[in-house]
Order: structure tokens, then sequence, then C-alpha cells
């Protein structure tokens, strides 16, 4: 019996692991191939042209440059209000609790596209906040920019809104596996709340707030969905990477591309390094001030401020924030597309009408749907497939010693720039190296799959971890359970939560991608790149039907995902 | 000096009553212990004392003064958790001075106190490692240091053996009784476990579901308890049912439900009354069959465990009931399946009227 | 059937060593006691037995058939964990029926005999609950109804009685021992706490260290204490360092810094060695003080039926005694009486008194 056993285990998880290194480790680590293959392409287009010099090279640090002052801005504002958020959802115990943690999360299920158009409408166009305030234009021009970094409003607020889940999910999850005993005894002892923050709180959650940070980083330098719709003449690298390829720039893409994947690693790992070192022991922050004449008046300040009132304000003001930010453009976009139903309201052009433009000679709507038929057929299929190969991939991760650092290359994908992913699946099964397929439906499918094993892997393996499933397998197996009876009754149904999650996820994802779908689609548009097209086209009532559309899809999705859940994590 | 006094405090977390109308006075200096079984609570009561709960009503005073609304900085307690809660990151050191450091109080005398009870404790070898170097006992040890550092002289522990190896909490609660006399704190201590209570406290409070059933010394719960739960509650009790079929001035004449007739020292019982006795194991004694003593009832030997220095027998007498004897070991050691005749000592037998819920209902420890 | 044997069985996790050289032989229907500190190799044993560890060395023999390549599934051996392993998605019916369900019996006689096994636990009337919802008392009594009935004829069980309430558990452990001996199975319970294993036990083993101390009876256990180690750990007996001064053909006198104390109990001690020497606080008597033995009254602590006198003699020396005699007030002069065949004599170990107290108590 046992043999059988044995060599059942083993076919299920080689397999796997051979599907897994074709469809997943190869397209991602072919990234470092693009300096092989395009070197001539690179010398001739960034460094020597014979038309425009280095030119390009100028433009590329021009747009790291900016990338750069926008990543950084918007992680620093995703601290500040991303901390007491994740607090008030750790610690707080009030009704909409979860209503809130809905719409933390709901920037992550949000097709960006669609919410950058939302975002662009609300706070640039008359038809947006401005109409509120009786004004005859946006609250803010496409072109304002934030003071002394140069970056303008729009790209910032939506890169603010779209990261801020990363920093809150990690700080929350690290607040609430955080024993509440420990705050309890600063309090004892004579901390006010904030010492204790600062003294007790703070050292804990250090790692969670950096590699939520490293997280927001990442996601806000690769960001293009949104990007792309709100930068206007201003191009960060991600979307240089899109419109570059595009405009047959293959060199000058896959260079940035590079550097982008480079600097994206440069960020990870020490952080992973970081965080791995210091899992187990313990971090221990130098205390430059304890104990100094500083830290007395700093004790003394915190007890001012330690007052409820003082708490309930910062706790009202980043929740408010939250709702400006997320629920606004919803709400704007909803609301526009019905005042844009049968005319344009500002000019009465029924041309400029969400009907006439879907049903009219421009005929968007067999687009639309096509569009939706792609997206769904691709964003279910690599969704399906993922899943059957997560399953036994966490196994391998836990059991065998090559597991770890699967982990930390499926982190690559989570990561580096979705464009730069994009071109590196393409060039891997398309004409330039494998030659196996061409730009359609086939490689949208096989680029979601790419970033969707990992999200499963990790929401799979991040219940794994929190059950302590090989205590009850264990268990199973001395109260008489052979190997098929522990994974039908034991593991499956513990790791239930944890693979729909991710499959959930993953599929929202999927349906939302939009930086490496434009690069691998050829002629097969899914929707999210659709509203991208749409906007640059000028459709505008059909890009807010799409988005509309998008939004209400993903919120349906999200609820769904909590009643599948039971209200515990995402 | 601190007395803690609590006036009619309640607590609900949701549809459970955790506190309904608790009401106290600690004296300075006492050593009291909140006993009762999981749940009844007893640590929802200390955290309330702490500030770290607030409750839905009544109010407690700590030296007179009303603490009700007053976060837990405030109160001038030292608070001993059940799992420790050392903070992780700091060694012992920056543990126990921790309470002074961010009550910015003045460095050198309070690092000198601290640094004389850790010597007193013989502890403060320990000041430079870190909370997971610790074993169980050392790191509570430094954990109450820690809870005294700032000059708190109420001291409130919750479980704070609970989480050690039983051989290291039979000795640290002598020490933790001598620490507290010693150095004049007041301390309130909850545990669920009756021997713990009865050695370190001076008073008991028993709780159940909420409510505080008792609360008096250990000599007199265990020879004098109010009611049949504290009875049983502090050391176990056999338990007969009779009715009073006769009063004699102070005594009382009672029928035991196997027709035995028990003369009793009892006030303010009347003829007819339902009553049960409740006798403690360890008060019955074995007879042999040419003496008669006054009750004696016979059975056989259904159990018999050696537990160190007593033994433990189940004896089911011919009415089929099942008395537990604890019988101090030297003597003869009766062997299973043997017929016994066991005794009691009318004096030792405490007597309280049946029940209205019954018996079972009486003693259970969830109401 | 049920027999259990181990032959020389060592395991170590990098350096430490867990278990060494441990040998134990389990007759069918026996119930054992494994006793000992914290750390002392107690769930290594019992995961290497059940299969979920593999030993480094040495064998394994279940109804005298060498089992160290058979999986956990088939060795006929059902395992208590510590931190119970109840299925979070199962509810407490379900649980406690697992192990007949999936060794293939009828579901509905699986659940009879789970609810008849629940009954003993009283927590029948929670079958339908999941996990969760239950108290850890509750939680642990449920896994030890589900280690039960799995109709394994070996009981391993680890620390199964840890988290009741001292209440609950003064009675359950007597009920326990009946069950398992009522349905003729073979039991290794692990635990620290004394009292359990005396309420267990057949017999008991001490392990510290991952090495078999003593192996006897309870009665043997505190009344033959092999070293001091089981004296500490077994019985509340007060040890104190001492010299012998005098030996004759059937007593020793010890000297404990000028306190005489004469032992008439077995062993062979030199003159001017160094002992450790054992005395039940029990078997203190306590007279008027009369010039022998003469020490003061420290404190006077509530026992149940007895007091627990700390008593102090001049020279510091500060020990326990057990009285049932009344109207002893603190800080008065009595006198102490000692049987000498209640005076035990144990070799010095190694590092003298302080360390082996330090390696009873776990403390390092």
């Amino acid at each position: 019996m046992q043999n059988i056993w044995k060599i059942l285990r083993i076919t299920i998880l080689a397999s796997t692991f051979l599907t897994f290194t074709i469809l997943v480790l190869f397209p991602t680590i072919f990234l470092a191939s693009f300096p092989l293959i395009y070197i001539d392409d690179i010398r001739y287009e960034v460094f020597e042209n014979p038309l425009i010099g280095s030119e390009n090279l100028r433009l590329i640090i021009e747009v790291l440059t900016f990338s750069f002052k926008l990543s950084a801005s918007t992680v620093l504002v995703d601290i500040l209000l991303g901390i007491p958020l994740a607090f008030i959802l750790a610690r707080g115990n009030f009704p909409g609790k979860l209503l809130l943690e809905t719409l933390v999360t709901l920037p992550l299920v949000m097709p960006t596209s669609g919410f950058g158009f939302a975002s662009l409408l609300t706070w640039t166009t008359v038809s947006g906040v401005g109409k509120w305030f009786g004004l005859s234009r946006g609250i803010l021009s496409i072109t304002s920019n934030l003071p002394f970094i140069d970056v303008p409003i729009i790209i910032f607020i939506v890169h603010v809104s779209l990261t801020l889940p990363y920093i809150v999910r990690t700080v929350q999850a690290k607040l609430v596996e955080v024993d509440i005993v420990y705050e309890d005894a600063s309090r004892t002892l004579g901390a006010t709340s904030l010492t204790t923050f600062r003294k007790i709180l703070m050292p804990e959650l250090l790692p969670a707030i950096f590699s939520g940070s490293v997280l927001a980083f990442a996601r806000s330098l690769g960001e293009t969905g949104a990007t792309i719709i709100v930068a206007g003449v201003r191009l960060t690298a991600a979307v240089a990477v899109v419109k570059w390829e595009f405009e047959f720039k293959l060199g000058a893409a896959a260079f940035l591309g590079l550097i982008l994947v480079l600097i994206t690693w440069l960020i990870i790992l020490p952080a992973e390094l970081f965080l791995t070192s210091a899992k187990g022991g313990i971090v221990k922050p130098p205390s430059l001030i304890s104990g100094t004449i500083v830290e007395r008046a700093l004790i003394k300040l915190e007890a001012k401020f330690s007052k409820r009132i003082f708490k309930n304000i910062l706790h009202g003001v980043c929740v408010a924030l939250l709702l400006v930010l997320v629920i606004v453009p919803i709400v704007v976009v909803v609301e526009s597309v019905f005042s844009y139903m049968f005319k344009d309201p500002y000019t009465g052009k029924t041309e400029g009408s969400v009907i006439y433009q879907l049903f009219g000679p421009a005929n968007y709507l067999p687009i639309m749907l096509r569009s939706t038929a792609v997206s769904f057929a691709s964003a279910f299929t690599s969704t399906y497939i993922s899943v059957f190969l997560s399953i036994p991939l966490v196994y391998i991760i836990d059991r065998y010693r090559v597991g770890r650092i699967l982990r930390a290359l499926l982190k690559v994908p989570l990561v580096i720039p979705s464009s730069a992913l994009g071109l590196s699946v393409l060039l891997f099964w398309g004409p330039k190296f494998l030659g196996l397929l061409t730009p359609s439906i086939w490689l949208i499918i096989l680029t979601q799959i790419v970033f969707s094993v990992p999200v499963i892997v990790e929401t799979t393996m991040a219940v794994y971890e929190g059950s302590n499933i090989k205590l009850y397998e264990d268990a199973a197996k001395t109260l008489g359970a052979n190997p098929y009876h522990v994974v039908e009754k034991i593991s499956l149904p513990i790791l239930k939560e944890g693979i729909i999650t991710g499959a959930i996820l993953s599929f929202t994802h999927s349906l939302g991608e939009t930086g490496a779908a434009m690069i691998v689609m050829g002629a097969d548009i899914p929707i999210s790149v659709l509203v991208v097209n749409m906007v640059e086209s000028l459709a505008i009532p059909a890009a807010l039907f799409t988005s509309a559309y998008l939004i209400i899809i993903s919120t349906i999705m999200i609820v769904v995902f909590r009643i599948v859940s039971g209200r515990r994590r995402i | 000096m601190p007395e803690v006094k609590l006036v009619d405090v309640t607590k609900r977390f949701g549809d459970v009553h955790a506190l309904r109308g608790v009401s106290l006075t600690v004296k300075d200096g006492e050593y009291v212990c909140i006993l009762g079984p999981s749940g009844c609570g007893k640590s929802t009561l200390l955290r309330i004392i702490a500030g770290l709960l607030q409750p839905d009503s009544g109010s407690i005073y700590i030296d007179g003064r009303d603490v009700t609304y007053k976060p837990p900085e405030e109160r001038q307690v030292g608070f001993v958790f059940q799992n420790i809660a050392l903070f992780p990151h700091m060694d012992s050191w920056s543990n126990v001075t921790y309470g002074p450091v961010v009550k910015c109080m003045d460095r050198d005398t309070a690092y000198k106190a601290v640094r004389e009870l850790m010597v007193i404790l013989n502890i403060a070898k320990y000041s430079g490692l870190y909370p997971y170097e610790l074993s169980g006992g050392i790191a509570q040890m430094i954990a109450i240091v820690r809870a005294l550092a700032t000059g708190a002289k109420l001291l409130l522990l919750d479980e704070p053996l609970g989480a050690l190896d039983p051989r290291v909490r039979v000795n640290l609660k002598y020490e933790l009784r001598r620490m507290v006399k010693d150095l004049n704190l007041t301390a309130i201590h909850v545990t669920h476990n009756q021997e713990e209570a009865l050695t370190v406290a001076d008073r008991i409070v028993v709780m159940r579901s909420g409510i505080v059933e008792g609360f008096d010394t250990p000599e007199n719960l265990y020879w004098r308890p109010k009611n049949l739960f504290i009875a049983d509650f502090i050391g176990k009790v056999n338990i007969m049912r009779g009715v009073i079929s006769r009063v004699i001035g102070e005594k009382v004449l009672i029928s035991l439900t196997n027709g035995q007739l028990v003369e009793l020292h009892a006030e303010g019982f009347s003829e007819g009354d339902s009553v049960v006795l409740a006798i403690r194991p360890e008060n019955f004694e074995f007879s042999s069959d040419d003496v008669m003593q006054d009750i004696s009832l016979t059975g056989v030997v259904a159990r018999v465990r050696f537990m160190g220095e007593y033994y433990r027998y189940d004896v089911r007498t011919e009415a089929g009931e099942t008395i537990i004897v604890n019988y101090p070991v030297g003597g003869d050691v009766k062997k299973l399946g043997e017929k016994v005749r066991i005794w009691f000592n009318p004096e030792t037998v405490l007597i309280y009227p049946y029940p209205e819920k019954g018996i079972e209902k009486e003693l259970m420890v969830e109401i | 059937m049920g027999s259990l044997r181990l032959s020389n069985v060592s395991k170590r996790f990098g350096k430490v060593v867990a278990l060494k050289n441990m040998s134990l032989e389990i007759s069918d229907g026996e119930y054992v006691v494994v006793l000992g500190p914290t750390g002392a190799g107690k769930t290594t044993l019992l995961k290497i037995i059940a299969g979920l560890l593999k030993q480094d060395t040495g064998e394994i023999y279940i109804d005298g058939v060498k089992v160290d390549d058979y999986p956990p599934e088939e060795r006929n051996v059902s395992l208590f964990f510590q931190n119970f392993a109840l299925f979070p998605h199962m509810t407490i019916l379900e649980n406690v029926a697992f192990g007949l369900k999936v060794r293939g019996y009828d579901s509905r006689e699986a659940e009879n005999r789970a609810l008849e096994a629940l009954r003993l636990m009283h927590l029948d009337n929670r079958a339908y609950s999941y996990p969760r919802e239950l108290s850890g008392g509750m939680q642990q009594r449920v896994a030890l109804a589900r280690t039960i009935i799995t109709g394994a004829s070996i009981l391993l069980l680890d620390e199964p009685l840890s988290q009741l309430d001292a209440k609950i558990k003064s009675e359950l452990q007597y009920e326990l021992r009946d069950f398992v001996k009522n349905l003729g199975l073979t039991a290794l319970h692990v635990t620290n706490d004394v009292e359990e294993a005396l309420a267990l036990a057949d017999r008991i083993a001490i392990i510290n260290r991952g090495e078999v101390v003593q192996v006897g009876t309870p009665f043997e256990m505190v009344e033959e204490p092999k070293d001091v180690f089981v004296a500490g750990f077994m019985t509340d007996m007060n040890l104190m360092e001492g010299i012998v001064e005098e030996v004759s053909t059937n007593s020793v006198i010890v000297d404990i810094g000028n306190i005489k104390l004469r032992s008439s109990r077995k062993g062979s001690f030199r003159r001017g060695e160094m002992v450790i020497v054992g005395v039940k606080s029990k078997d203190f008597k306590v007279q008027k003080a009369d010039g022998e033995l003469v020490c003061r009254i420290e404190d006077s602590i509530f026992s149940f039926k007895y007091r627990k006198l700390i008593v102090c003699f001049d020279n510091g020396l500060r020990v326990q005694v057990k009285t049932d005699k009344s109207g002893l007030e603190k800080g008065a002069y009595v006198s102490l009486r000692v049987d000498p065949n209640d005076v035990y004599l144990f070799p010095c170990p190694k590092g003298g008194l302080r360390a082996a107290i330090a390696e009873i108590t776990g403390v390092s």
C-alpha cells in the first residue's frame, strides 16, 4: 500500500513542478535575457542613435526620476494614512468595521484603468466634484503639481488609493498577531497610549511597515492601467515601456523594463533578507534617545496628545480621506453614466450620449461584449489552471528544501512592473525565442498564469502556515487515516479558504490587469484595455459606461468574496 | 497605602453577564485571592480594577479615590499577566525599568529601588537576558519586579502561576506570599486553583458566574463554608441527604436516607426540613468491627489510589452511594473489594438545607 | 492487544539530545505515566512511538512486531496532541467519530460510539458545536474522547489534562483511568503533574534530559526514590546538604550545619562524604521546645486539614513541617522529631543541591 501512495505522490509533485517551471518560472526569469537578445537594438536606440544620439537615454533617466519621486511620495503618504487605518481595523470594534475593511480592499480588486478614469473624471473635470461646488471645471487641473517634487496631483492621488491597501493589510495583519497584552502591560506600567505605540508596538510593527512599503513602492513603480489614463503628457517608467513597445522602440522598452526589474529587485532583495533574518528572532531597533532629556520631553508631549479626542480626530481624518479617495470616484462615475445616458448634459448633443456611442454608428457595444468575453474567458482559464498548479506547489514549498528558493522566485511576478512581465512572456513564447505563439488571448492567459500562481500560492500558504495544518494531518494519521483521507477530509477543507481567496483575487487581478495585457493581447482586447483605448480615442461616454460596468462587477466580486470567506481575511 | 473598594460593579460582554453587581473591600496590606472556575468573571474583575476594562455600572475606589473613569496609567497599580508579557524586544533590565522611564521618574532613586528588589528576589543576574532566554519561573519574577518598579503598592496578579510547570508553581507561590508581606503590599490574585488560593491568601473571594459566593479566610471557607457550593468547591465533600426528625435544643436528630439517625449541632432547622450533610473525605475514619461508633456505614472498597501522603478510597455503601475517603499513609491499607466500616466525627459534618434547585444544580460551576 | 517496547531509542535535534538510549516496556492493558519537567523529551517520545518522528537509533516494537517502518496510520496507536489538534472545520461529533469512520466503521455506529465517549466527558450536549465555540478545557476533553475511541489499542496521551480547571481535573482523572481500563486499552500518558501521575498510573517512569531515571509503582516512587531528582520531583521533601559524621552497622549520622540527624535507611556512605538529606514535611513531628532540634516558627500556612509551618533553625536552615496540631503561633519556638527510618539519604549530585533543585524545577 505504502508504495502506491509514494508513487502517486511523487508523480503529482513532479508533474506539477514541471508544469510550473515551463509556465511560470521560465517566462519570469526570461527577463534576464533582455540585454542579450536586444543588445544591438539597445545600443542603436539608446546609446548611439545616429539621428538623436543618446536622447532616448536622457528620456529614460527622466521617466525613471519621475517614477521614483512619485512612488516615494506615494509610499510616504501611504504610511501616514495606513497605520492609523490599520489600527482602527485591527483594534477597533465598531459597527461598519466590515464595510471599512471592504473599502480598504476595494482598490486591490478594481480594474485600475476603470478606477483611473473615474478619478480623472472626479478630480479634473466638470462632471466630477467641481460640479458639486458650483465650479465650471474640475477642482484640479490635470497639470496641477505637488509643490517641490513636481508630481501631478492627480497621478499622486490615484497611486495613493491603489497602493494604500498594501500597507494597511500588512500592518493590520501584524497588529492582529501582536498580543494586546503587551499594550495592557505598558498601560498599567504608566505609559500613555502614544508612548505605548512608540516604545512597544513600533518595534513589532517595523518589519510589517517595511514590507508593506516595499510592496506599495513596487506596485506604484509598475502601475500602468490607471496611470496611462491620468498621466496626460507625463510618462512614468512603466507606462513608457508600453508606449515604446507600441511605437516599436523595442530596444528602449526592453532596456527600461530591465532597469525597472533590476531596481525592484534591489529593493526587494535586501528587504527579504532583512525580514527573514528578523523572523523568529526579534528586531531590536536601536533606541537613540532612550533615557535622555529628549525622551522625557517626548513622553510629556505624547501624554498631551494621548487624549481620546486627538485619537478620534486622527482616525476620523484618515477614514474621511479614504472615503474621498475611493468612494467619491465610484459615485461620480456611476452618476455620470446616468447623466450622459441619453445626451451630453453640457452640450445637449445626443452624439455625446452613452446610448448613442454604444448603439450608434460607433457601435461600441459589440466591441465591449467581445472584450468582456475575452476578459472573462482568459481570467477564468488562467485562474482555473493556476489553482491546480498552486495546491501541490504549496506542499513542495513546505516540504522540500528547494521550496524556499521557489517562494522567493514567486515574489518576482508579484512585484515587477506588469508591463515588463508582459514583455518577458511575449519574448519567451513569441517569435523572438520559442516562436510558438503570437499576441492573442492565449498569450494573455499564459501571462495571467504567471502572476496568478503566486497570488494563489501566497494566500494558500498564509492559511497553511496560520492554521497549523501539519498538526491536523498528523492527528488524522494517528487516528488511522490514509493519505487519501488526509487530503480529502483534512487538508483541502482547511486550505479551502486560502484557495478560494487566492482564486478570487487572481480572477479580479486578471480581469483588471492592463499593463501586461496591452503588450500581449494582439487583436484580442480585454475590457480593461478597452477603457484605455476609449479614453485615448476620446469616446468619453463609452469609457464612462465601461468603467462603471467594471467597477460594479468588481464590487459584486468582492461582496461574493466576503460571503464566501466568511468575513475573515482578504 | 492602598485599599480597594468596589461598589456594585457590573459588566456585560454582548449577552454574557461577566459581573452581576460585585461589591467588596480589600483592606490595606491584605493578600486576597479571587477564586473561581474559568468564565466566572474573576479576570474581568481584576482588569476593571486595573482600568484595562470599563465597568458598565458601579464604581471603583483605590485609597478612597474614585478611579472608575481613570485610565490605567493613572491608577498606580502593578499588574502581572498569566502569559507573563515581558516585552520581547527588551532585555530584563529594560523591561523592569520601563515603568520608571515612561513615568519620567527620578532615575537614580527608581533604578536603585529596582536593583535592590532584584537582589532580594535573587534574580539580579538575569538583568542582561532577553525574555526568550529565561525559564517561565524566572520570567514571571522579572515581570513581578517590573510591575512593582514604579513604586506601586497595589499588586494585581492574573493567574500569575498558570503558565508555569507544577513544580515551579509550588515553589513560587510561597515566595510570592513572602514578598508581598515583606514589602507591605496589597495584593489581589486571581486563580482557579483551590490549593494555590488557600496557601497564599489572607482572605479568598469565591466567585461563580459573575457573583461573589463568599469572601472569607481560608480556615472559615474550609471548616465553616457558608453554602454547599463553597464547601464542595474548596476541597471536595461527600453529600448525604436526610430529614430533620427532631429538634432538641441546639441539636437536631437527622434521619439519613439509609435509615440511620445522626445527632448534630445545628440551629435554624425545624422538624421535617430536608437537609444535606456534607463530609470531607479526610474526615472519615475506618473502624474495626468490634468497636461501635455513633454513626458508621459499611461498604465495599471499589477503588484504591495511592496519592503520596494519603490513600484515596472509593467506598460503595450498602445504599449504593459512593463515599470518598482520604486516609493518611501509615495505617492498614485496604484492598479492592474489602468490606469496610467507616465512621465520621459529628463535629466535622457540615449541614445545609436541601437546595431548592437540587444538589447537582447547586454544585455546578456555571449557572 | 497492545504491548509496547522501546529498545535503546535515541533522538537528537541538531545539537540538542532529546532522547538518550531510552528503553521502556509496557505490557498489554497497563497504564504508564511518564513524568518529567518541561524539556525532558516527553513529547518527542510520544511522537516517535506514533511514527510522526523517526528515531535516530533504536527500535520500537508494538505487540512484539518491529514498527519502525510503519506509517502512523498502521501502528495501532492513537495520539492525543498537547494542543488538541481538533479539526476546525468539523463538529465535535465529527471530530470524535473521525478515527472510527476512516477505519471503515459504519457512520451511524461511529457516531453512537462517539456520543458515548462524549458523555463520559460530560460534553454530549455540545456534539454539534464547532471546536472554536468551546472553552480550552472543553476542547481538551473532546480531543481526549477522540483519542480514546479510535479503535487503536495503545493510547499516547500528551498532557491531556493540563488545560482543565483544578476542580474538574481532580475528578476527571479517576474517571479517565476507569474508562481506559474498562476498554482494556494500554496507555502511555505524559505529564509534569505529580498528582495526576499518582491518580492515573499503574507505573510511573520519571525522565530527565531524555533519560529514564526511575520506573516503578506510585508507591515505590514516593517511598523509595532512587535519587535527589526523583525525591524532589515526586514529594515535597525538605532537601538539605549534609556531611556524614558517623557510620555504624544500621544507621548513619549526618551533620547539617551543626544539626544532627540519624538515618537508618539502607545505603552505603563513607564518613566525611557530602550527602543530601531528605525529610518529608509530614514526617517531622512538632513538640514543645526541649533543647533538641529547636527552631522558630516563621510562618504558618493553611493546608486543608493541616497547617504547613515554615520553621527556621539557628543556623539559618529553613524547613517545612506539616502538622495537624493547632495553637502553634508565629514566632514560637518548637522542637522537631523525626523517625530515623524517615530520614532519606542520597548521594550528592554534581553541582550540589542547588543544581539538583534547578533541574527539578526546570530553571537553568
